[in-house]
């Protein structure tokens, strides 16, 4: 009990990992091959299919490129995939935290049934999840039948097919992956550090704002991350709630090769995708940065 | 959206693919086997149950089947580069005339299928043969609206705010917009009637649909007329949906559905009594009573049940279209609908 | 609260007019769902005093200190600071500052700070916090760090962060809960002697919560002894070392030796005892005691001597081992059957040789403090501590 080192203070995330011993890198050959085999190689041959006029990929040229890049439409989309990533970081960020919240202050028990609550999504696939919330949003749906009951619309509201139902639905399917790594982080956060800023005179906001908002940065960090790729890239929910209306890099990319075989723009679009969920991430460790001086 | 499911068969196929056949060796009481590519679903669903006992015991040849979509099935052979991975393809108009033109089928002998005679005339050409009928038209809830008459009526009053438009992505969505495109003034090369159509429409429109959606978006009553193939009625309407397939006056449309041979497949000759099995009354009328509804096209078998089409002679009556001319302008087509029904 | 100009003054080491604030707990319960954490206690602390609250783990010390701090609100009972209740502020509203066992240090803020955060909090002019942050590590002795963050400093600076940090808010009481426990031996003697310090000089209330007997006896200036949900004692260290009002508070403070037997005479001059197992021992009667009740006899270790020849009323005891300490030498004799008694000397020259017979008795200028034989063995805390 008194044996509390002041590295407890530390929370364990953030901590340098001090790990002396040599690490057999030999261990690693077998993913690394793997990795080779299965990520870098197919990655790389997508950087050379972009760079293809034709769909025999027999001459080679930047075309595609200038083809995607110069049309407002494309370069339209690509701005539509990212603002919907940063929606669904945002509206996930905004409900995370209460959650996160709750579950600090909560008793061990109360937390494993969180835990247990929040992960319960992720056993059904994303699929059910997904067509679930057609019936939610549906003009028919629980949503506009309940609004109507209680006399607030006389008419359904248009919720799917929009944006705000998308982003609605991917909020709550990619939830999870927020929360846990969050929650992780927030678990770590020792508790007498929000009695001392009580104690200093702190308001709960400022508590919150000044101790536990950048003490959870990491893990909210992490949480962003996986939700921004997920929502960016997040074909069916896009497609199925989405509608045609709302177009996206990953609905581009299908359409160009399985519909109309032009693998080469196909490619164009897959890289443009990759650049996009690669500059969220960029942007989402930047601010991170910022916040958490821990870990410059 | 597949899912892949490695059995034994299809570990086969794979070995057979690599050339390794006989690493695994032939069951003795086989005269060989046949691979075949399906459409995942439905159609691999019924394929198992209904064509490979059908084959085993008519021929004993083993079928074994390969999920794949029509273009994934055209994308495999051509990156195969002359050791195709299946030995017969399943393909609608669009992606058969792609396949023809890249040279991926065997030249087709019709003479080698003992059912030839069954078919209606112009079934079998030179590349391969149909297998199955699809019908497109429009759909409707019977409960909500009143029957429409004409793709023109779609765009009206009560149908437009309960429309749902898909695009171009589809065989079923592809002729049904050129319909449209005709019925305001267009051609089967022109569907510039329809675009202008659906961009006055748009804001009326209850909603633009990725095709996977429709069954979805139509029972959740998000929508309540569309456009698609017969099979996604019977399917709904076994699921209790209110749905009815109604026929436009300018015609229902029909494509078939194709077998071909792959070219530099392994088992030519195995691939032959496959396809002669499909098109078998019994099998096609098993298949007509499964509940995917697989139209057949063996005159033998009596068409029965809740189908819009009483007779297979009645299908020459029905709008067809040439896919030959429609191809080349599909992506531009594609493309264009996204851009013009983005917000 | 209303002495916020205090520390202008006391910084320079002007303390002379500081004046901390008084602490009255009174009557206090409370009750969690099934056991009753702190029992109607009532404590005084005076204006500028070190008030240990001393118990071991269970006692309700930590509960006592969360509801003076406002993260535990009592059942029944008032806080008040210098007369005023303050039951109904939030922590953030009371003005009292907490010195955490693990420092509880904003990881993610340097030195500078952490020690400027309370008065950030409190809207303290910018002009104003940079000269009194300043003023405060070098208070503490940490000038020079002001850049670092709390993982780059040992545990001592931590320590002294954490008290800058507390007292740069001028803080009308001071809190300090197990503050040296994360110490180790030897930094825990400075900082205990730092907080002293730190404590004369701003003039503070302070009021330290620990299971450590030396650390309390040796900072505070009264130590509060709690067993069970209730003060037991309260006193200044050495009164309580002396006189312990209960079996509990003789066995918890100190080493003790208890020794059953009879009262023979009770009297102004103290309690006469017979013991079970032969001696006679003269004590103070902490219980009201009548001729002939049992009652047990708490003898310190350095309130007997050992002598080598029998007397009239000395305790027969065998001896069994000998532990020279440096200058002292602590022996474990064998009195009647199986009961151990210690006894700790001055050491002169080679240590006793083991194995012989020896009788004990009390010096001439100990009182022993004799109490009445519970009733039932609720209060049977071991016979040694």
């Amino acid at each position: 009990m008194a044996a509390t080192t002041a590295d407890a203070v530390v929370p364990p995330v953030g901590a340098p990992a001090e790990a002396k011993e040599r690490i057999e890198w030999r261990l690693a050959t077998p993913l690394a091959f793997a990795y080779m085999a299965f990520f870098a190689a197919p990655l790389l041959l997508l950087f050379w299919v972009s760079f293809h006029e034709d769909n025999e990929l027999t001459r080679m040229g930047p075309g595609q490129w200038i083809r995607f890049l110069s049309d407002p439409f494309y370069v339209g989309v690509v701005w539509q995939t990212i603002l919907l990533g940063i929606a669904t970081v945002l509206a996930a960020t905004l409900l995370s935290y209460p959650l996160a919240l709750v579950f600090y202050a909560a008793s061990p028990l109360a937390r494993k049934l969180l835990l247990f609550i929040i992960v319960l999504p992720l056993l059904t696939s994303v699929v059910v999840r997904t067509f679930a919330w057609i019936a939610i949003l549906s003009r028919e749906g629980v949503i506009n039948n309940t609004l109507i009951a209680l006399g607030i619309t006389t008419a359904p509201v248009p919720l799917l097919q929009t944006q705000y139902g998308l982003i609605i639905a991917l909020m709550q399917i990619e939830m999870p992956l927020m929360l846990l790594p969050l929650l992780a982080v927030v678990q770590g956060i020792d508790r007498s550090l929000v009695e001392a800023s009580r104690s200093l005179g702190a308001s709960h906001w400022r508590t919150f704002f000044r101790v536990l908002l950048p003490l959870s940065v990491p893990g909210w960090i992490a949480g962003a991350t996986l939700v921004f790729a997920s929502s960016t890239t997040a074909f069916i929910s896009q497609s199925v709630i989405g509608g045609g209306r709302l177009v996206y890099l990953p609905s581009v990319i299908w359409q160009q090769a399985m519909v109309i075989s032009d693998w080469p723009f196909a490619a164009v679009a897959s890289v443009m995708l990759l650049i996009s969920v690669l500059t969220g991430i960029l942007a989402l460790g930047a601010i991170g940065r910022l916040i958490d001086p821990r870990s410059k | 959206m597949t899912s892949y499911r490695f059995d034994r068969r299809q570990l086969m196929a794979g070995a057979a693919a690599l050339g390794g056949a006989s690493l695994f060796g032939t069951p003795a009481h086989a005269k060989g086997g046949v691979t075949a590519a399906i459409y995942p679903g439905n159609w691999d669903e019924q394929y198992r149950t209904v064509v490979a006992p059908a084959l085993k015991k008519a021929y004993d040849v083993d079928l074994a089947l390969e999920p794949l979509f029509a273009v994934d099935q055209v994308a495999k052979v051509q990156a195969a580069r002359g050791l195709p991975p299946f030995d017969c393809f399943v393909l609608d108009p669009g992606p058969r005339v792609t396949a023809m033109e890249r040279g991926l089928f065997e030249p087709f002998d019709g003479s080698k299928l003992t059912n030839a005679g069954k078919l209606p005339a112009g079934s079998i050409d030179q590349w391969g043969v149909a297998v199955n009928t699809q019908l497109v038209g429009i759909v409707y809830n019977p409960k909500k609206l009143p029957k429409p008459k004409s793709w023109k009526d779609l765009f009206e009053e009560p149908y437009v705010s309960r429309l749902g438009l898909t695009g171009f992505q589809t065989t079923f969505g592809t002729v049904s917009l050129i319909e449209m495109a005709k019925a305001f003034g267009g051609s089967e090369t022109d569907v510039e009637p329809i675009f202008e159509t659906i961009k006055k429409a748009l804001p009326k429109v209850a909603a633009i649909m990725a095709p996977a959606a429709v069954p979805g978006l139509f029972q959740q009553g998000q929508i309540d007329i569309t456009y698609t193939n017969t099979n996604n009625v019977a399917s709904l309407k076994a699921r209790g949906v209110d749905i009815e397939f109604a026929a436009p006056e300018s015609g229902t449309i029909t494509f078939g559905t194709t077998l071909h041979i792959t070219k530099g497949a392994d088992n030519k000759e195995n691939a032959y009594k496959y396809i002669d099995t499909a098109i078998s009354a019994p099998v096609q009328d098993a298949l007509l009573k499964s509940s995917a509804q697989m139209l057949p096209v063996n005159k033998d078998v009596a068409l029965s049940g809740d189908l819009p089409i009483k007779s297979l002679d009645e299908l020459s009556k029905f709008v067809t279209h040439d896919w030959t001319k429609i191809n080349p302008l599909r992506a531009k087509w594609i493309e264009r609908f996204n851009k013009e029904v983005t917000k | 609260m209303a002495d916020g100009q205090r520390l202008e003054g006391g910084i320079a080491g002007a303390p002379a007019h500081a004046v901390g604030s008084t602490v009255d707990i009174d009557a206090v319960t409370h009750r969690y769902a099934t056991m009753v954490a702190v029992d109607n206690v009532s404590l005084m602390v005076r204006a500028g005093e070190i008030m240990a609250l001393l118990g071991p783990s269970g006692c309700g010390k930590t509960t006592l200190l969360r509801i003076i701090a406002g993260f535990v609100r009592q059942t029944s009972g008032s806080i008040l600071i210098n007369g005023r209740s303050i039951d109904d502020r939030p922590p953030n509203l009371r003005n009292i500052g907490i010195v955490f066992q693990n420092y509880a240090l904003f990881p993610h803020m340097s030195v500078r700070e952490n020690v400027a955060y309370g008065l950030k909090a409190r809207g303290t002019p910018r002009s104003e916090i940079g000269g009194r942050v300043d003023r405060l590590i070098e208070a503490v002795h940490l000038t020079g760090m002001e850049e670092r963050l709390p993982r780059q400093l040992s545990g001592g600076q931590q320590q002294r962060v954490a008290l800058a940090r507390v007292l740069a808010v001028d803080p009308s009481v001071v809190l300090l809960d197990e503050p040296f426990s994360a110490l180790d031996k030897n930094l825990r003697l400075d900082m205990q002697i730092e907080i002293k310090r730190l404590q004369r000089e701003f003039g503070l209330t302070a009021i330290l919560v620990t299971h450590d007997q030396d650390e309390a006896m040796g900072v505070a200036d009264r130590v509060a002894v709690m067993n069970k949900g209730k003060i037991e004692q309260c006193d200044t260290p050495v009164e309580v070392y002396d006189r312990p009002a209960s079996l509990f508070v003789s066995g918890f403070i100190g080493t003790t030796n208890r020794l059953e037997g009879r009262v023979v005479s009770a009297g102004p001059d103290g309690v006469k005892v017979e013991l079970d197992h032969g001696g006679v021992v003269i004590g103070r009667g902490q219980d009201p005691v009548a001729v002939g009740a049992r009652v047990i006899v708490s003898v310190r270790p350095e309130q007997l001597v050992l002598h080598s020849e029998p007397a009239d009323g000395l305790i027969a005891a065998r001896h069994r081992l000998a532990m020279p300490m440096g200058s002292q030498t602590i022996h474990e004799l064998e009195h009647g059957r199986g009961n151990t008694i210690k006894v700790v000397e001055q050491r002169v020259g080679a240590p006793r040789q083991a194995g012989n017979a020896v009788w004990l008795g009390v010096r001439p200028d100990a009182v022993p403090s004799v109490f009445a034989t519970p009733s039932s063995t609720s209060s049977s805390q071991g016979s040694i501590s």
